[in-house]
Order: C-alpha cells, then sequence, then structure tokens
C-alpha cells in the first residue's frame, strides 16, 4: 500500500518534470551603439557567453570602419584615408577592405568603397553638420553647389584604389578618394557575429544590424520568423515566412530631404554621384550577409533585369520596390521570395 | 452435477468482475491520477505559450546603449515601460546627447514625440506597437527597444 502510495505521488512529478525543458534556455539581449545606429543580437542559450564576445566583436569593427573618428593608437580608416603611406591595420578592417574591392567587382562598381568624399559631401549638405565631425572632404551650402563638386570627385574616386599586403597586414591607398566601408559594415558584422554565436552552439538567435541587415537562426520556438517589411501601405503587404537566412534591405524612406519636390536620399549612386535612385527599397535573402548589404544597394541602383542577374549568379533572393506615395509598390521579385511571402 | 455448475457459471461473471475492480481498485486510481496529471501538465503548458505570444509589449529606453532612469510626477522609475499596463497618455522629456527628446506612451505604443536632432526620423517613425521595431535617434544615442516574449517577428527597413 505505501508503495502504491510513493508511486502515486512520484509518477506524476516525474512526468511533469519530463514535460519540461531539462535546462532552461533564456533569451540573452545584447545592445551595442554602432555603425550609427544600434546593433542589436537574441539569443537563446543556457549561459550569456557569447555576447561579451558579440559586443566586443562589434564595439572594434565601428571603431575600425569610422572614417570619421580618429582613436587614440588605432590604425583605422580614418588614418587610411589621411596618409599615402602603408598603414599597419588590425585582421578584422584587412579583411573587410579586401572584402569591399572583391563586392566592387561583383557589383560591377554599383558598391564603391571609394565613396567617401561624395557620401560625406551629400550627407553634411541635406542632413547638416551633425555628420561633420573631422573630416577634411568638401563641403556645400546646397544642393547646386554639392552637385558642381561631383564630376571631380567621380573622377577622384575612378582613380582611387588600395594595395594590400595580406603577409603584413598593410593597406595602402592609392589616389585621393577616401574609403567609407558604410554599405557593407552592417551586414559583414552580422555575418560574422553568426559566426561567434554558433560557435556557442546556439542555433536559436536573431541578429539585427541596425534594422536594415538581419542574421536569422531558427526561431524563439524552433520555427521560422516572420520578417514584416516596412514602408508598406498595408499591414503585413509584405511579410515573409523566414528561417535560418540572412536578410538585408536598402530604402529611400530613412535619412532622406525634399528639397524643391525632390527627394534625396542616404543611397548614392556611385555612376552619378547623385543620392537619387529609381527604385525606393530592396529586399534580398541568402547566405552571406556581408554580400548581401553590398548587393542591396546595388539592386536598387541597377534594376530589376540586373537584380534577377546577380541573384542568379551569386545565389541570392530579392524582391524590389519603386515609391508609391511613400509606400513601396512590388516591381519584381525572385520566385523563390514570393513563396515565403505569408 | 456437471451441467449445474456449467449453468451456474454465468450467474457468477457480475460479482467476478466486481472483485476484479475492487482488487485492481488501486491501479485505476493510480492510471486515472497519472491521465489527469499528464494532461493538466500539457494544458497548462499551452496556456502558458498561449499567454506568451499575447503578452504585453515593453519599451528599454537605451542613452548609449545603458538603460537610463526616466522617472514620473511621482519620482519613481517608468524605464523599461510596461506599455500593457499603460491605459493613460503620459509624456516623458529624455536628454540625449546633443538634444532633449519627448517620448509619449499609451496602452501598448510608444513614440517620439519631439526631438531636437535635424533628421527627425525618430519622430517620423510615429507610434510603434509592435515588437523588434525599435526607434532610433542615432543623433542623440537613443535607443528605444520595444520587445515582447514573443521575438520570432521583427520589422525591417
Amino acid at each position: 500500500m505505501k508503495k502504491k502510495l510513493n508511486v502515486l505521488l512520484l509518477t506524476p512529478m516525474l512526468l511533469a518534470s519530463c514535460a519540461l525543458k531539462p535546462i532552461e534556455e533564456t533569451q540573452t539581449p545584447i545592445s551595442v551603439l554602432a555603425f550609427g545606429s544600434f546593433f542589436t543580437c537574441k539569443y537563446m542559450a543556457t549561459s550569456g557567453e557569447a555576447g561579451r564576445e558579440v559586443f566586443d566583436f562589434v564595439t572594434k569593427v565601428d571603431m575600425l570602419a569610422d572614417p570619421y573618428t580618429d582613436y587614440m593608437g588605432v590604425n583605422n580608416l580614418y588614418r587610411i584615408n589621411r596618409t599615402h603611406e602603408a598603414v599597419k591595420v588590425d585582421q578584422v578592417l584587412f579583411e573587410l577592405i579586401k572584402q569591399s574591392i572583391d563586392l566592387k567587382e561583383k557589383t560591377e562598381g554599383n558598391f564603391n568603397p571609394f565613396m567617401g568624399k561624395i557620401t560625406s559631401l551629400w550627407k553634411t549638405t541635406l542632413f547638416g553638420a551633425e555628420y561633420d565631425l573631422d573630416f577634411t572632404g568638401p563641403t556645400a551650402s546646397s544642393i547646386n553647389e554639392a552637385k558642381a563638386l561631383i564630376p571631380a570627385l567621380l573622377e577622384e574616386m575612378n582613380g582611387t584604389n588600395v594595395e594590400l599586403d595580406e603577409a603584413n597586414l598593410t593597406v595602402k591607398r592609392i589616389g585621393d578618394g577616401y574609403i567609407d566601408l558604410g554599405g557593407l559594415t552592417k551586414g559583414y558584422s552580422v555575418e560574422k557575429v553568426e559566426r561567434i554565436l554558433e560557435r556557442y552552439n546556439v542555433s536559436s538567435y536573431l541578429v539585427n544590424g541596425g534594422q536594415s541587415s538581419l542574421g536569422l537562426g531558427k526561431g524563439p520556438n524552433g520555427g521560422p520568423f516572420k520578417v514584416n517589411l516596412m514602408y508598406s501601405k498595408e499591414e503585413n503587404e509584405n511579410s515573409f515566412s523566414l528561417s535560418e537566412i540572412d536578410t538585408s534591405t536598402s530604402a529611400i524612406y530613412e535619412q532622406f530631404a525634399t528639397v524643391d519636390g525632390v527627394t534625396y536620399s542616404h543611397i548614392i549612386n556611385p555612376n552619378t554621384g547623385l543620392p537619387l535612385t529609381d527604385y525606393s527599397m530592396a529586399f534580398l535573402s541568402g547566405e552571406d550577409s556581408a554580400l548581401l548589404d553590398a548587393f542591396s544597394t546595388s539592386c536598387m541602383i541597377a534594376g530589376p533585369e540586373k537584380s534577377e542577374e546577380w541573384a542568379k549568379k551569386y545565389n541570392f533572393t530579392y524582391s524590389l520596390y519603386s515609391d508609391e506615395g511613400g509606400f513601396t509598390k512590388l516591381v519584381a521579385e525572385s520566385d523563390k521570395l514570393t513563396k515565403a511571402r505569408i | 452435477m456437471e451441467l449445474e455448475e456449467k449453468i451456474e457459471q454465468p450467474s457468477n461473471k457480475p460479482e467476478k468482475k466486481k472483485n476484479f475492480f475492487f482488487k485492481h481498485l488501486w491501479d485505476f486510481v493510480l492510471l486515472g491520477t497519472l491521465l489527469i496529471g499528464t494532461a493538466s501538465v500539457y494544458i497548462g503548458r499551452a496556456i502558458i505559450n498561449k499567454k506568451d505570444i499575447n503578452q504585453d509589449l515593453v519599451a528599454t529606453v537605451l542613452f548609449e546603449g545603458n538603460k537610463i532612469e526616466i522617472t514620473d510626477s511621482l519620482g519613481k522609475n517608468r524605464n523599461p515601460f510596461n506599455l500593457g499596463d499603460v491605459s493613460e497618455y503620459e509624456e516623458f522629456e529624455i536628454t540625449g546627447r546633443h538634444t532633449t527628446l519627448t517620448i509619449a506612451i499609451k496602452h501598448n505604443s510608444i513614440c517620439v514625440k519631439e526631438s531636437g536632432c535635424p533628421g527627425q526620423e525618430c519622430v517620423h517613425e510615429g507610434w510603434v506597437s509592435k515588437a523588434n521595431h525599435p526607434i532610433v535617434c542615432a543623433h542623440n544615442g537613443i535607443y528605444i527597444e520595444i520587445e515582447s516574449s514573443n521575438w520570432g517577428e521583427i520589422t525591417q527597413g
């Protein structure tokens, strides 16, 4: 009788404990002020060990890829841009610059890392002096004045390159254009953070590089994420079910200024040097977040035919939008991405 | 005699069944308890999961990556804001890197009402009532993170 009572009491407890997770995984959030925005990361793990490494890595990339600030004892983009001597750099910055050159080739120049002076000129002209932290490039007091400076700056940009010495980790700037990796650093960092998390056996995560680059692991319950694109006219008009993939967007709807009825955005066409594009947003998904970051801007600039060609060649999917009254309107999309729509 | 025994046998069956029930009473109680216990655990978990999905939003205001104290008129720190508990419209002034900002809250929504930043992107976001849709004022180093336990849905742009 006593034995039966013991069994009676213990068995439901045993079953109850089996029904719960043996070691509870908790959500760990990380937020880093980086790349002019916030880099965040959430992941499910039994400990927060990976978080420190993620924080340190993102902070490091932010400092190394900063073209506007001189940090004591750090050879970053600011320093490379102010000399024609070979500069010894950290492995991370070397890899980032090397990748930017590779992506310039792949995007056929629609992503151009030597557009630093043009980018800064437009930022200071359109959005004010807040970006002019320690910048020695050209400035303009009006849009027309800025436009007048563009031909010379484009020529300078096209005449700029870098010499990379892999054995000594040195970077030597050739020409007078400034290096600006703003179109790549978020995607690059998302990709690397994913590798850090995977090294800690984290499979359920969401890496958010300032809202434009996402690294998606498995969803919080092991399922897919629902990704809703902003700037859609209707709620859930552009929603996708995605898992274990990276995504990237480029859009004109943030950091823009409308002057005399013309909307100028922060997306600059390296072919014209102007902050004007025919398309208002590109959304890409694929395996390599850095590649997606460079190509999302390039697809916006080059249009649907080129996007289709690149998507097949470099194994990503895309959807391209034009603007209609301040909202996005779908122009073209990869079949695979259409299937992921909810 | 054999025939009588054979005839009597069916009349004993209900009694045998009754004996079997009483003999195994504890087994039945055990089995029943196990079934009820297991069902309770699974139903309980299902309710908890459902509650998680519909959980109210929580907004955390960060300045340069750190959570800051935002006090109400009673001097009580309200950050992070449990937006689900908010029943009335309220405003709070916070100090950013370069200018001040006014943030406003109402039930399950938050917005930057005013900011001295040149771009005004944070103000243009308007009322946000979705998790994983942060409001960023990079000029002022302000980041408003909006979360619920359902982090499987995210806004990108």
